[in-house]
C-alpha cells in the first residue's frame, strides 16, 4: 500500500497541530498575529495538499473497498470494542477534498478579513479546531469516532459563533446552537446505543456489510435506527424542527458563517445519511420522513428567505433551504445527487458568503470612518454597490446564478438530479410528487429572494449616506482571491456529475458507486424516459427563470429607504419578517415552561419546601418542639413528679400483671 | 514488602504528618501538609504498575485487632484489621492520594486562619477516606466511615461560608442517621452469619461465603445498608445535605466532598449492598425503584442545577445529576455499565473536582459566588476562562473528555438491560449542557459589565499547576482510557457474576 | 480459693473490702471530729478517704487475685463473691476517687469547707459495694439505703445554696417514696418464694414454686425501685433538679458511681433471680425505650450545659437498659464496659464543667462555650473528646461501649431495640455537637469571656487520666472487654433462649408490637 495513504492520520493531526500552536498564542502572545496567520493559514494549505496527495494515491489504488486504518483501542469493555480508526473511501474521499478546499479559501479570506480583530489568534485557533473535528467526521472508521467530530464541530461552531461574546446576543446564539445541536446528538447517542444492542458492533464496515442479514427490510429496529439518527441531522443540518439556531448563528464572523454554517458543518447530516445509505435503504418509511422533512425545509425556509433585510440572514435560510433539498435528494434514494448537491452548495454559498462577507467589510469600514452606528449588515443600507465593490458584485452573480439553478451553473446540475429523483419516486407513492413540486416551488422562490438580495445589495440607488459612500471600496486581494476561485468551482463545478441526460459521464455517480452499491441493490433508483426527464429540466429552469424574472419586475430597489427610517414590516410580510413566529413559540412552549418548572415546582417547592423545608429540618423542628414541651413538663413541683411517678408505677404493673 | 504494608503506609502516614504539622509552627503547616500529601501520592502511585488486574483482592495486611469473646454465643466476635484493593478500590485510593495534594496547594492562599489545624483535619481525612476504600472487615469499614466525618465537619464548620454551622451540623447528622443503622445491620449480618457457621467475624469475604438466604431479614439489613450509602451518594430524595455543605465547605472541603466522599456511597453499594443482597437489590420492585430513583436523580438534579443562582450550589446538584449514571449503571449490571459507572465515579471526581477549584479560585479574587456578579470576565482572565470552559465541556460529556467515555459506557451497558432507562437518561446530556453552558455564559461571557471585574487578575502559577493535572487527566481519560478499563474489567466482571451469573443479557448478538 | 461463708472466718475474709472501708470509714470521722476547720483539714480528710479507697482497692484485688469463690453452701449466703462483684467494686471505688479528686479544688472554690463531705462518700462508696455484691435482697436494699442517705445529704452538702437545698428535699422525698416501692417489692417477692436470697429465689422460681401474679407484682416493684435510682423514664423527673442543684462533683459521682450502683444491682438481682421469670422483659423493654427517646428529645431543648448533661444521662440509663433487656449475661458484661467508658466520660466533662463554672456552673449556657478551643486549646479538645465518646463516636470508648450494647442486643434477638438506640443517637448529635460547635466553630464573645477557667493540678490530672482512657479504650478495648466478660454475672445467658434468625424482628412479643 503507498506510503501516502499511510500518512492519512497526519490529515487531522495537522490543524489540530494548528489548534494547539495558535490556542498557545492566543493566551500567551495574542499580538503575533504574523505567526498565527502562518501558522493557521499554513496548516491548512499543508492539509489540503496531503488530502490530494491521498485521494490520488487512493485513486491509484483503486481499491473498491474503504480501507480503515485502526489506530488505538479506545473503549474495549467486554465485547464492546470502540477502536479509534480513519477510514479512507469515496464518500470520505469526496468530503476529504471539500471540507480541506474550502477552508483553505476560507482561512485565507479570514487572514483579511479578521486582520484587525484583537482575537485574531483566537479566532485561528477555533477555525483549526474545526478543520481537525470536521475532517474526524469525514474519516471517522465508526459511529463513536464519528461522533467525537460530530460534537467537535458543534463546540467550535459554538466558539465561533460566540467569538464576540462580549456582546450578549452573540453567546446566547452560541448556546442556542449548541443546545439545540445537543438535543439531535441524543438522538445520534441514542441510535448508537440502538445499533449495537442489536448488532453488537460500531463500525461502519462490518456494519454495513451486515446489515441486510441483521435488520429485517423496513423493521421497527432499524427504522428507529435512522429516524433516530436523522434527528440528529435536523440539529447539525438545521432541519425542521431544529433549524432556528442556524439563522442565529449569523452573529458569529461572516467567514465562519461560510466555512460552518454553509459548506462544510451543516452539511454533516447529508453526509451522515449518505454514509448509512444502506440502513435508509433499509427502512423505506424513514427515507420518506428524511425526503419530506427536507422537501418541507426547503420550501419554509425559502419563504422566511424573502422578508429577511439582514444579509447574512437571507443566506442563513437559503442554507437551510438548500440543505433541504439535499435531504430531498438522499432521502430519495439519491446519494449521488445529494452529495453532488453538497459540494456545489459548498462552492456557491461559501461564495455567496464570503462576497456578503467583504460587502459588509466595506460598510464596516465605511460606517466606522465616520463613526455612526449603523447596521453593516441590513440590505436596506447597501444598495448601488457594484459600483464601489464591482468584484463582489459580479462573483456573487455567478453564485446567485448558479444557485439559482441556470445552467450552466453548477446548482443547476445538482439540483435537477434531486429533483429528478424525487419525481422518478412518485409512481410508487404520490407522496413524492408533492415533494417534488415544493422542490420546484423552492426553486423559484430561491431564485427571488437571491434576486432580491443582488438587486438591493449591488444595484439601485446608494442608501449608506453620502459621507459613508466615500470610504466604500473593493476588499484586499486576500479575500478577493478566494471569492475567484470560489465562483470559478461554482461555474464549472456541475462538470462533476454531468448527467447521461445531456451525454455526461456522471463521474461522481460511478465514483460514488461503491459505497452506495449495497443500498442501489436494496432499492433500485426507478428510470424515468428521457422525455420525462426533458420536462423536468425544463420546469426546473423555468421556475429559476421565473424567480429572477419576477423579481427584477416586482422589486423596486430605488423605493427603498435606510434601515433607521424603514418603516415595520405589516399583515404577511410582518410574518414572513418575523420567521412565522417559530422561535417566539418554541420559547412559549418549550424553555420558559422548563426554567419554570425547575425553578418553582422542583427547586423551590420539592426541593426546598418538601424534602428539606417539611423533611430534614422539619423532623429537626419536631423533635425540638417536642423537647422543648418535654422540659416545660419538668415544673419543679413535687406533686406533679409523684403523680407521674404513681402513673409509671400503674403502667408497670399492669404490665407485669396483664 | 511493598505489596504488605502499602495500604497500611497509605492509612497510616497522614495520621503521622497530622501530628507533626500540629506540633510544627503555624507558617510551615501549609508546606508541611503539602509535602505529606505528595509522599502519600507517590506510595500511591507504584500501585498502578504492581497491581494484577485479574489478581482479585490484593495488597492484603491481615491482623487480628479485637477479639470479643461474647458471652452466649460462645465463639469470640473476632475483628480484623483487614485491608486491601481490587480494581474497584484501586482507582478510589489513587484518586484520594491524587486529589488530596491538589486541595493542599489548593488551598494555600485560601485559608489564612488556624492553618496547621485545617491541614492537620485534611490530612486525617485522607486516612479515613482511604481506610474507607481499603477496608475488608466491615467493623474497621464502619470505623472509617464514621472517622472521616469528623474532620469534614469541621472543615465545613470552621472555615465554611456564612451558615457554615447549619451546614455542618446538617451533613454529620445526615450521615450518622444512615450509617447507625448500617451498624446495626452489620451487626445483626455478623451474628447471624455467626449462628451458621460458629465463627462470628467481620471478614468481608467470610460474610460474602457464607450469607446465604436471610430471609425476610434480608430485606430489611438492604434497606440499612442502602440508606447509609444513598445518602452519602447522595440520591434523590435523600441529597438535600448536599448543595448545603458544598456551598459552605471551603474549595478543598467541596473538592474533596465531591470527589471521594460521595464515590463512597456508590463504592459501598458495589462492594457491600449489592453483593450482600443480589436478591433484594435485582428484586424487580427494588430495581425499579432505584432505576428510576437514578433517572430522577439525573434530570432532577441538572434541571434544578440549571436554575441556580449560586455557581457553587449548581455543580453540587449536577453532582446529583452525575452519581445519577452511576447508580444506574450499577443497578444495569453489564459490564460496560458497571465499568462505566467506575470510570463515571473517577471523572465526576476529577471534572467537579476542577470545577470547584475553578470557582474557589475566582471566588478568592471576587469573594462571591454569585453567578449574577461576574459576566465577560474571559476578556480579563482569558486562561481562566479557557480552562473553566474546557472543564466544563468534560463535565457535559463531550466526546474526547473523559466525560464522554463514562456516560457512553454506561448508556451502552444500560440499554442492553434498561432500554428506556437508557434512552431517558441519554437526555440527561442536554440537561447538562443547558446548565453548564447557560452558567458559562453568564460567568465568562457576556458584557464586562461589573466594574469589580475589570481588573480581575489571571490563574496564577500555583492555581495552574492545580488545575493542569485534572486537566491532564482529562484528556488522557478521554483519549486512552484502555489501561484504566483493562484494570478494572475484572473486578467488575466479578461483581456481575457474584451478584447474577452470566445470562443472556450479558451476551451481544455480534456480527 | 473457695471460701465456706458458713465459717466465720471466710466470711470475714469475703467480707474483706467492705470490712476495710469501713475500719476506714471510722478513722475518717475520728480524725474529722477534731480536724474540721480549714482548708487543710479539709485536704487532709481528702488524702485519708483517697488511700481507704486505695487500700480497699487492694483489698478487692487480693480476693480477685486468690480467684475467690463461695462454696455451694445450703444456707443462703448473704453476699456474692465473684468477679462481678469485683469488677464493680473497683468501679466505685474509682469513681469515688474521682470524686474525691474533683472535690479538692471545688469545695475549696465553693467555700465548703466541710470535712464531711468526704465520710459520706465513703459511706455512700460502701453501700454501693454493698448493693453490687449483695446476695439477698435484704442486704442490696442495706446498701441502697445507705446509699441513698448519704447521697441526700451530699445533694444538699451546700447549705448556702437553695438549689442545693432544694434538691436534696426532693431527692429524698422521692428517694424515700421509690425505696417503699422496693421494700415492698422486696416483701412480695419474699411472700412468694418465702425467701429473700437471691440464688434460693431462682430455685424456687424453678421449682415453678410462687404463684405467678405475686412474684410478678414484686417483681415490677423492684424495677420500679431500680427504675427511680437509675433514672429511668418516667421516674426520672428528679434527675435534672437534682444533678442541677447539686455540687457538680457531686453531681457526677451520682451520674457515675449510684446509677453504676442500682444497675449492677438490677443485673445481679435479675439476673441470678429471675431469669427465668419472663415478666420483667416487657417491663424492661418499655422502659429502655422510653427513657432513650424521652431522654434525648429533652436534653436536645436545653441551653444550660449541666442540664443537657444531667437528661443525655438519663439516655444513657435508656442505653444501659436496653443491655438489660439483652438479658444479664451479655447485657452485664456490655455494662461493665459501657460503664466504665461512661464514668470516664462524665467525670471528664463534669471536670471541665466545674472548672468553666464559678459560683454557679448552672448557669453555664452553650454558648458560652463559644470560642473555647482558641483560648484553651487542650480543654477545648478534652471536653470534644467527652462530648464525642457520650456521641459514641467510633475511636473513642463511647463508641465500643455502644457498639457493645448493640452487638449484645441483635445477639439476643432484640433487633428493634437497637435500631430505637442508634436512632435516639442520632438524636443526641443533635445537643453534642453543639457543645464542640459552640467551642470550635463560634467566635469568642469577648477577651476575658473564658478568664478565671482553671481546674487545678488534680483537675487536670481528672480530665488527662478520662481523655486518655477514652481515647485508649476506643482504639483498644481488648483487655477491658475480657474483663467486661469475665465480670459477667453467672446465672442462665438468657440469648439462646430466644430462637437466632427471624428472632431480630420477630421473636420478642415486644419488638413486634
Amino acid at each position: 500500500m503507498p506510503s501516502a495513504l499511510q500518512l492519512l492520520w497526519l490529515l487531522p493531526a495537522l490543524p489540530l497541530a494548528g489548534f494547539l500552536a495558535n490556542g498557545v498564542l492566543a493566551l500567551r502572545r495574542p499580538r503575533a498575529k504574523h505567526a498565527v496567520s502562518i501558522i493557521g493559514v499554513g496548516v491548512l494549505l499543508a492539509a489540503l495538499a496531503l488530502a490530494i496527495v491521498i485521494v490520488l494515491a487512493f485513486l491509484r489504488e483503486g481499491t473498491p473497498g474503504p480501507l480503515v486504518f485502526p489506530y488505538w483501542e479506545w473503549m474495549p469493555v467486554g465485547d464492546l470494542h470502540v477502536t479509534v480508526a480513519l477510514q479512507l473511501d469515496q464518500l470520505s474521499a469526496v468530503m476529504l477534498l471539500v471540507v480541506t478546499g474550502v477552508s483553505s479559501l476560507i482561512h485565507v479570506f479570514s487572514v483579511g478579513y479578521m486582520g484587525e480583530d484583537p482575537g485574531y489568534a483566537r479566532y485561528f485557533a477555533y477555525l483549526n479546531l474545526f478543520v481537525f473535528f470536521m475532517l474526524v467526521l469525514v474519516l471517522g472508521a465508526s459511529f463513536p469516532v464519528m461522533f467525537v467530530g460530530w460534537e467537535g464541530v458543534g463546540l467550535c461552531s459554538y466558539l465561533l459563533i460566540g467569538f464576540w461574546f462580549n456582546e450578549r446576543i452573540n453567546a446566547d446564539a452560541g448556546k442556542k446552537a449548541f443546545l439545540v445541536n445537543r438535543i439531535g446528538d441524543v438522538g445520534f447517542l441514542v441510535a448508537m446505543l440502538m445499533i449495537f444492542a442489536h448488532t453488537g458492533s460500531l463500525d461502519f464496515q462490518p456494519l454495513f456489510a451486515q446489515a441486510p442479514k441483521l435488520f429485517t427490510p423496513g423493521g421497527p429496529a432499524v427504522t428507529a435506527i435512522t429516524l433516530l439518527l436523522f434527528l440528529g441531522c435536523t440539529g447539525k443540518s438545521a432541519q425542521i424542527p431544529l433549524y432556528t439556531w442556524l439563522p442565529d448563528a449569523m452573529q458569529g464572523p461572516t467567514p465562519v458563517s461560510a466555512l460552518i454554517h454553509a459548506a462544510t458543518m451543516v452539511t454533516a447530516g447529508v453526509y451522515l445519511v449518505a454514509r448509512c445509505n444502506v440502513l435508509y435503504a433499509l427502512a423505506p418509511v424513514a427515507s420518506a420522513v428524511v425526503a419530506g422533512i427536507g422537501a418541507l425545509t426547503a420550501f419554509f425556509a425559502a419563504t422566511i428567505a424573502l422578508k429577511q433585510w439582514d444579509i447574512k440572514r437571507v443566506l442563513a435560510y437559503s442554507t437551510v433551504s438548500q440543505l433541504g433539498y439535499m435531504f430531498l435528494g438522499v432521502g430519495s434514494g439519491a446519494y449521488a445527487a445529494g452529495i453532488f448537491h453538497l459540494v456545489t452548495h459548498a462552492f456557491f454559498k461559501a461564495l455567496l458568503f464570503l462576497g456578503a462577507g467583504s460587502v459588509i467589510h466595506a460598510l464596516h469600514h465605511a460606517y466606522h470612518a465616520t463613526h455612526s452606528r449603523e447596521d453593516a449588515q441590513d440590505m436596506r443600507n447597501m444598495g448601488g454597490l457594484a459600483r464601489h465593490l464591482p468584484w463582489t458584485s459580479t462573483l456573487m452573480w455567478v453564485a446567485t446564478l448558479a444557485i439559482a439553478g441556470i445552467p450552466p451553473f453548477a446548482g443547476f446540475f445538482s439540483k435537477d438530479q434531486i429533483l429528478s429523483a424525487a419525481f422518478s419516486l412518485g409512481d410508487v407513492h404520490p407522496l413524492w410528487y408533492v415533494y417534488w413540486l415544493l422542490g420546484l416551488l423552492t426553486a423559484l422562490l430561491t431564485a427571488f429572494y437571491m434576486t432580491r438580495l443582488m438587486l438591493y445589495t449591488f444595484h439601485g440607488p446608494n442608501r449608506t449616506g453620502e459621507r459613508e459612500s466615500a470610504h466604500l471600496h473593493e476588499a484586499p486581494w486576500v479575500m478577493t482571491g478566494p471569492l475567484v476561485v470560489l465562483a470559478a468551482l461554482s461555474l464549472a463545478g456541475g462538470a462533476l456529475n454531468v448527467p447521461a441526460l445531456l451525454r455526461g459521464r456522471e463521474w461522481l455517480e460511478h465514483w460514488l458507486e461503491p459505497v452506495t452499491a449495497v443500498a442501489a441493490r436494496l432499492r433500485p433508483g426507478i428510470e424515468v424516459p428521457h422525455g420525462t426527464e426533458w420536462a423536468l429540466v425544463i420546469a426546473a429552469v423555468a421556475a429559476a427563470g421565473l424567480g429572477i424574472i419576477a423579481a427584477v419586475r416586482l422589486l423596486r430597489p430605488e423605493e427603498l429607504v435606510p434601515a433607521r427610517l424603514a418603516p415595520a414590516e405589516r399583515g404577511f410580510a410582518r410574518v414572513l419578517w418575523k420567521k412565522w413566529y417559530v422561535d417566539e413559540i418554541y420559547d412559549f412552549l418549550f424553555v420558559r415552561p422548563l426554567i419554570w418548572l425547575s425553578r418553582e415546582v422542583l427547586w423551590r417547592t420539592i426541593d426546598l419546601g418538601l424534602i428539606d423545608g417539611a423533611g430534614v429540618n422539619g423532623a429537626a423542628r419536631l423533635s425540638r418542639a417536642l423537647g422543648w414541651i418535654g422540659s416545660r413538663l419538668q415544673t419543679g413541683q413535687l406533686g406533679f413528679y409523684v403523680v407521674l411517678f404513681v402513673g409509671g408505677v400503674l403502667a408497670v404493673l399492669w404490665t407485669a400483671v396483664r | 514488602m511493598y505489596a504488605r504494608w502499602v495500604l497500611t503506609a497509605l492509612l497510616v502516614w497522614p495520621a503521622v504528618a497530622a501530628v507533626a504539622i500540629l506540633i510544627a509552627p503555624p507558617r510551615w503547616a501549609k508546606h508541611l501538609g503539602f509535602v505529606a500529601s505528595l509522599i502519600e501520592f507517590a506510595i500511591a502511585v507504584p500501585l498502578w504498575w504492581t497491581f494484577v488486574p485479574s489478581g482479585g483482592m490484593q495488597f492484603v495486611c491481615d491482623a487480628p485487632w479485637i477479639q470479643v469473646p461474647l458471652f452466649g454465643t460462645g465463639a469470640p466476635w473476632s475483628i480484623h484489621y483487614t485491608v486491601g484493593v481490587d480494581g474497584i478500590s484501586l482507582f478510589m485510593v489513587l484518586l484520594t492520594t491524587l486529589l488530596v495534594p491538589l486541595s493542599v496547594l489548593g488551598s494555600y492562599s485560601y485559608i489564612t486562619t488556624r492553618e496547621r489545624a485545617y491541614y492537620a483535619l485534611l490530612l486525617v481525612l485522607t486516612s479515613g477516606m482511604i481506610g474507607v476504600f481499603v477496608a475488608l472487615d466491615l467493623f474497621l469499614f464502619y470505623v472509617m466511615w464514621e472517622v472521616m466525618l469528623i474532620p469534614m465537619y469541621f472543615i465545613i464548620g470552621v472555615w465554611g461560608g456564612d451558615s457554615r454551622l447549619y451546614a455542618a451540623i446538617k451533613f454529620f447528622i445526615y450521615t450518622m442517621f444512615g450509617s447507625l443503622l448500617m451498624l446495626v445491620a452489620i451487626l445483626a449480618l455478623v451474628y447471624l452469619v455467626g449462628q451458621r457457621t460458629g465463627i462470628f467475624s467481620f471478614d468481608y469475604f467470610h460474610l460474602m461465603r457464607n450469607l446465604g438466604d436471610l430471609g425476610p431479614l434480608a430485606f430489611w439489613l438492604f434497606a440499612a445498608f442502602f440508606l447509609a450509602f444513598a445518602i452519602k451518594v447522595p440520591m434523590f430524595p435523600f441529597h438535600t445535605w448536599l448543595p448545603d455543605a458544598h456551598v459552605e465547605a471551603p474549595t478543598a472541603g467541596s473538592v474533596i466532598l465531591a470527589g471521594i466522599l460521595l464515590k463512597m456511597g456508590t463504592y459501598g453499594f458495589l462492594r457491600f449492598a449489592v453483593p450482600f443482597f443480589p436478591a433484594v437489590a435485582l428484586a424487580p420492585p427494588v430495581e425499579t425503584a432505584i432505576v428510576a430513583l437514578s433517572l430522577v436523580g439525573i434530570l432532577y438534579g441538572g434541571l434544578v442545577a440549571m436554575v441556580q443562582p449560586d455557581f457553587k450550589k449548581l455543580i453540587a446538584y449536577s453532582s446529583v445529576a452525575h452519581l445519577g449514571f452511576v447508580m444506574l449503571g450499577i443497578w444495569a449490571l453489564t459490564l460496560q455499565s458497571v465499568q462505566g459507572a467506575l470510570l463515571v465515579m473517577i471523572n465526576h471526581g476529577i471534572s467537579t473536582g476542577a470545577l470547584f477549584f475553578l470557582v474557589g479560585m475566582i471566588y478568592e479574587r471576587r469573594h462571591s459566588r454569585l453567578i449574577a456578579a461576574y459576566g465577560g470576565i474571559a476578556r480579563v482572565v482569558p486562561l481562566f476562562a479557557a480552562i473553566l470552559t474546557f472543564v466544563s465541556l468534560s463535565s457535559i460529556g463531550l466526546p474526547g473528555t473523559n466525560g464522554f467515555v463514562g456516560e457512553f459506557l454506561v448508556l451502552v451497558g444500560a440499554f442492553r438491560t434498561h432500554p428506556v432507562a437508557a434512552g431517558i437518561a441519554a437526555t440527561g446530556v442536554i440537561v447538562a449542557a443547558a446548565y453548564l453552558l447557560w452558567a458559562l455564559q453568564r460567568v465568562i461571557f457576556n458584557p464586562l459589565d461589573k466594574p469589580e471585574n475589570e481588573k480581575l487578575p489571571d490563574l496564577t502559577p500555583r492555581e495552574l499547576a492545580v488545575l493542569l493535572p485534572l486537566v491532564a487527566c482529562i484528556v488522557w481519560i478521554g483519549v486512552y482510557p484502555k489501561p484504566i478499563l483493562d484494570r478494572m474489567e475484572p473486578a467488575a466482571r466479578q461483581f456481575i457474576e457474584s451478584v447474577r451469573p452470566p445470562g443472556p443479557t450479558a451476551t451481544a448478538i455480534a456480527p | 480459693m473457695i471460701l465456706d461463708l458458713s465459717s466465720s472466718r471466710d466470711l470475714l475474709l469475703a467480707l474483706l473490702p467492705e470490712l476495710v472501708l469501713t475500719a476506714w470509714s471510722l478513722v475518717l470521722l475520728l480524725l474529722i471530729a477534731w480536724r474540721h476547720r480549714t482548708a487543710a483539714d479539709l485536704r487532709f480528710a481528702g488524702c485519708v478517704t483517697l488511700a481507704a479507697l486505695a487500700s480497699t482497692a487492694g483489698a478487692v484485688w487480693w480476693l480477685w487475685w486468690h480467684a475467690a469463690r463461695a462454696a455451694p453452701t445450703p444456707l443462703a449466703a448473704m453476699i456474692a463473691v465473684d468477679d462481678f462483684r469485683f469488677v464493680t467494686d473497683w468501679l466505685f471505688l474509682g469513681a469515688a476517687a474521682l470524686t474525691v479528686l474533683l472535690s479538692f479544688n471545688y469545695l475549696e472554690r465553693e467555700q465548703l469547707l466541710i470535712p464531711e463531705y468526704h465520710a459520706l462518700i465513703v459511706f455512700a462508696t460502701l453501700g454501693m459495694m454493698l448493693m453490687g455484691g449483695g446476695d439477698d435482697l435484704i442486704v442490696v436494699f442495706l446498701g441502697l439505703e445507705l446509699l441513698s442517705v448519704s447521697v441526700y445529704v451530699l445533694a444538699g452538702i451546700n447549705r448556702k445554696s437553695a438549689a442545693g437545698a432544694e434538691a436534696a428535699f426532693k431527692y429524698f422525698l422521692l428517694g424515700a417514696f421509690a425505696s417503699g416501692f422496693l421494700l415492698y417489692g422486696i416483701a412480695l417477692v419474699y411472700g412468694a418464694t418465702g425467701t429473700t436470697g437471691l440464688r434460693a429465689i431462682a430455685a424456687q422460681v424453678g421449682a415453678g414454686a410462687g404463684g405467678g401474679t405475686m412474684l410478678a407484682i414484686g417483681l415490677a416493684l423492684l424495677l420500679i425501685g431500680f427504675g427511680f435510682k437509675v433514672a429511668a423514664v418516667p421516674f426520672h423527673m428528679w434527675v435534672p433538679d437534682v444533678y442541677d442543684g447539686s455540687p457538680t462533683p457531686v453531681t457526677a459521682y451520682m451520674a457515675s458511681g449510684v446509677k453504676a450502683a442500682a444497675f449492677a444491682a438490677l443485673f445481679r438481682v435479675l439476673g441470678e433471680a429471675f431469669s427465668a421469670v419472663a415478666a420483667w422483659h416487657e417491663i424492661v423493654w418499655w422502659l429502655a425505650v422510653a427513657t432513650m427517646v424521652v431522654g434525648n428529645l429533652i436534653a436536645l431543648a436545653q441551653r444550660a450545659v449541666k442540664r443537657m448533661l444531667a437528661y443525655s444521662s438519663v439516655a444513657h440509663a435508656g442505653y444501659l437498659l436496653v443491655a438489660v433487656a439483652a438479658g444479664p449475661g451479655p447485657g452485664s458484661a456490655a455494662f461493665l464496659f459501657y460503664l466504665v467508658a461512661y464514668t470516664l466520660m462524665t467525670f471528664g466533662a463534669f471536670a471541665l464543667l466545674a472548672a468553666k463554672g464559678r459560683q454557679g456552673e448552672r448557669d453555664v449556657l452553650i454558648d458560652d462555650l463559644a470560642g473555647l478551643a482558641t483560648r484553651h486549646p487542650w480543654l477545648a479538645f478534652a471536653l470534644a473528646v467527652c462530648m464525642l465518646s457520650l456521641l459514641g463516636f467510633p475511636g473513642t470508648a463511647g463508641f465500643i461501649g455502644k457498639w457493645y450494647i448493640l452487638a449484645a442486643a441483635t445477639s439476643a434477638g432484640q433487633g428493634g431495640l437497637a435500631a430505637a438506640l442508634v436512632l435516639t443517637s442520632v438524636i443526641s448529635a443533635g445537643y453534642y455537637l453543639p457543645v464542640i460547635m459552640a467551642m470550635y466553630m463560634k467566635p469568642e464573645p469577648s477577651a476575658e469571656a473564658h478568664v478565671g477557667m482553671r481546674l487545678g493540678r488534680l483537675g487536670y490530672a481528672v480530665v488527662t487520666v478520662c481523655v486518655a482512657g477514652l481515647l485508649f479504650f476506643g482504639v483498644r478495648p481488648n483487655r477491658l472487654l475480657d474483663l467486661a466478660r469475665t465480670g459477667g454475672v453467672a446465672g442462665p445467658p438468657a440469648p439462646e433462649a430466644i430462637p437466632a434468625a427471624p428472632a431480630v424482628s420477630a421473636a420478642h412479643a415486644p419488638t413486634a408490637r
